[in-house]
């Protein structure tokens, strides 16, 4: 242990109970008695000799300094290697699970977050199809996420299904949103699909009256408003088709219903081709259209997937075999009024 | 007690206070800094600090001084991004989704090194980058920029770099 003296009184003292202001050393009493005069600027003086941790003297040689204060050996290593408090360590664990949680809890929304500008990139590229399934997943999840929602019905609305994109805005809030770019953008797309459908009406009530002419104008006019219709080729190849049929020019049925079928080959267009057959069949007598009415009827029943179109498609068949048994071409609506649909039971 | 606002943002925000001090311990630790003082929490200003030994060793000040920056500025973003997605994005109230990002913006609130860590960095930085430290190179503008902020806005920076963190990032990560 090193002494000093004051240089104030003079007095004698260990070196690490003085006090220094600048290069003057003095003791507690004179430090204490300056400190009020010169605003407390006076710091502890540092004894070499002696540990600043645990006061260990080291007689004369001086300790080992750490940032400028001695140390001896022993407490010098726990500086190096400070321990972290018990409470802390389990604030650390804590934190880690509440890490792990977070990560578990935020999974789901990641997915979300990330499919979502995905779906967006798919929509403005043009493929919104593929965008759907995702964004149902979103819409489940965010029920009120609006713009999830307004991405979805954007998706159906191009993708040709505006029954679903309508469904889908009027599912949330009576179909009202706040306005914002993606709002109008779909409130617009779903208005032009609107249109076109009362156009598709307007032109299947005119169909019956033998005004082909401008039914075929409003079917036009609506597949510009609405261009992404999916149903486009059936309902043209069906109108189309229908007006043969009235003109009982079979063997233009039967073409378009081939073209029909080569160019979408699905359980609709198999459907019809096999009453095309059938109407040959009935007039001809000959059994080659038979054949290939039943061929078809075997394709399409193979090819109605869902519980839609496998309604549809026993429609279609029940109407086919009643055409092959009899050789009776009845249209659609002459076929139900004569056996009338059984009305469907609800639980 | 005297209430300032700093000292009730620190009480509001302590996970990122003793985060930020135990991190630039366990920095101090691996590299071998004598570790003289650690506050984890206090009323005072700072509220939680770590007083080492001076570092000469760039790495070392380098991960003492950004370790827990880098740290604090990750756990931010993750959690404000866990929170952000349910509040913001998907709108689903969620109440765990406050609870992170809470926790989020007081880990990003906390983040800035010290003054002092800052200035030592910044006076060793250019000098080891002029000796083709990569390190220093690659970490300078950032350097550069965080010794600006902290200049200028001093306890006010560290508020505005944990809101922009915590709101903006989940912004860019989520809205491309």
């Amino acid at each position: 242990m090193q002494t000093g003296k004051c240089e104030t009184c003079g007095t004698a003292a260990p070196l690490n109970e003085m006090y220094q202001s600048g290069a003057k050393l003095v003791c507690e009493s004179c430090a204490k008695a300056a400190g009020a005069s010169e605003g407390g600027r006076m710091t502890p003086a540092v004894d070499p000799t002696v540990c600043s941790e645990c006061g260990l003297d080291n007689g004369t040689s001086s300790l080992p300094a750490v940032a400028d204060l001695p140390f001896c050996e022993a407490c010098r290593q726990t500086l190096y290697e400070r321990e972290f408090p018990d409470w802390l360590k389990l604030g650390l664990v804590g934190l880690a699970l509440i890490l792990a949680f977070a990560f578990v809890h935020g999974v789901p929304y990641f997915r979300i977050g990330w499919a979502l500008p995905q779906c967006e990139r798919l929509i403005n590229a043009k493929h919104p199809e593929r965008a759907i399934p995702n964004l149902i997943t979103v819409a489940k999840a965010a029920p009120n996420c609006e713009k999830c929602l307004l991405l979805l019905a954007k998706a159906y609305l191009l993708a040709g299904n505006p029954m679903a994109g309508m469904q889908v805005a009027l599912s949330h809030n009576h179909g009202r949103f706040k306005t914002t770019d993606l709002f109008l953008e779909v409130d617009a797309l779903g208005g032009r699909a609107n249109r076109a459908l009362k156009l598709i009406q307007e032109a299947n009530g005119l169909a019956p009256q033998d005004k082909s002419v401008e039914a075929l104008a409003k079917l036009r006019e609506a597949r510009q408003l609405y261009p992404q219709f999916r149903n486009w080729p059936v309902i043209f190849a069906e109108f189309e088709m229908s007006a043969a049929f009235d003109a009982k020019d079979y063997d233009r049925l039967l073409a378009m219903s081939e073209n029909f079928w080569q160019q979408q080959p699905d359980a609709t267009s198999a459907g019809i081709l096999a009453l095309s057959l059938a109407c040959k069949y009935a007039v001809t007598g000959d059994d080659k259209y038979r054949t290939a009415a039943e061929e078809m009827l075997t394709k399409g029943n193979n090819l109605a997937v869902t519980e839609q179109a496998k309604k549809e498609f026993a429609d279609y068949t029940e109407r086919t075999r009643y055409r092959l048994r009899t050789r009776e071409i009845l249209s659609k609506k002459e076929y139900y009024l004569r056996f009338p649909k059984p009305k469907e039971e609800h639980p | 007690m005297n209430f300032t606002p700093g000292l009730l943002i620190s009480l509001l925000t302590f996970p990122g206070v003793v985060l930020r001090a135990a991190a630039q311990q366990f920095f101090c630790r691996g590299f071998r800094v004598a570790v003289l003082e650690v506050r984890y929490f206090g009323a005072g200003n700072p509220a939680g600090y770590v007083w080492h030994e001076p570092i000469d060793d760039f790495p070392a000040l380098w991960f003492v001084s950004l370790g827990p920056f880098l740290i604090s500025t990750a756990l931010c973003i993750f959690f404000c991004s866990v929170g952000f997605l349910p509040l913001w994005e998907l709108k689903v109230a969620d109440p765990a989704g406050y609870f992170f990002y809470w926790l989020g913006l007081s880990f990003g609130m906390h983040a800035f090194p010290s003054g002092d860590d800052l200035s030592r960095l910044w006076s060793l930085t250019p000098r080891e980058a002029k000796q083709y430290n990569l390190l220093a190179i690659l970490s300078l503008p950032l350097i550069a920029i965080l010794y600006a902020l902290n200049r200028a806005l001093a306890f006010w920076a560290e508020l505005a770099y944990g809101m922009a963190v915590g709101l903006l990032a989940p912004l860019a990560i989520f809205r491309p």
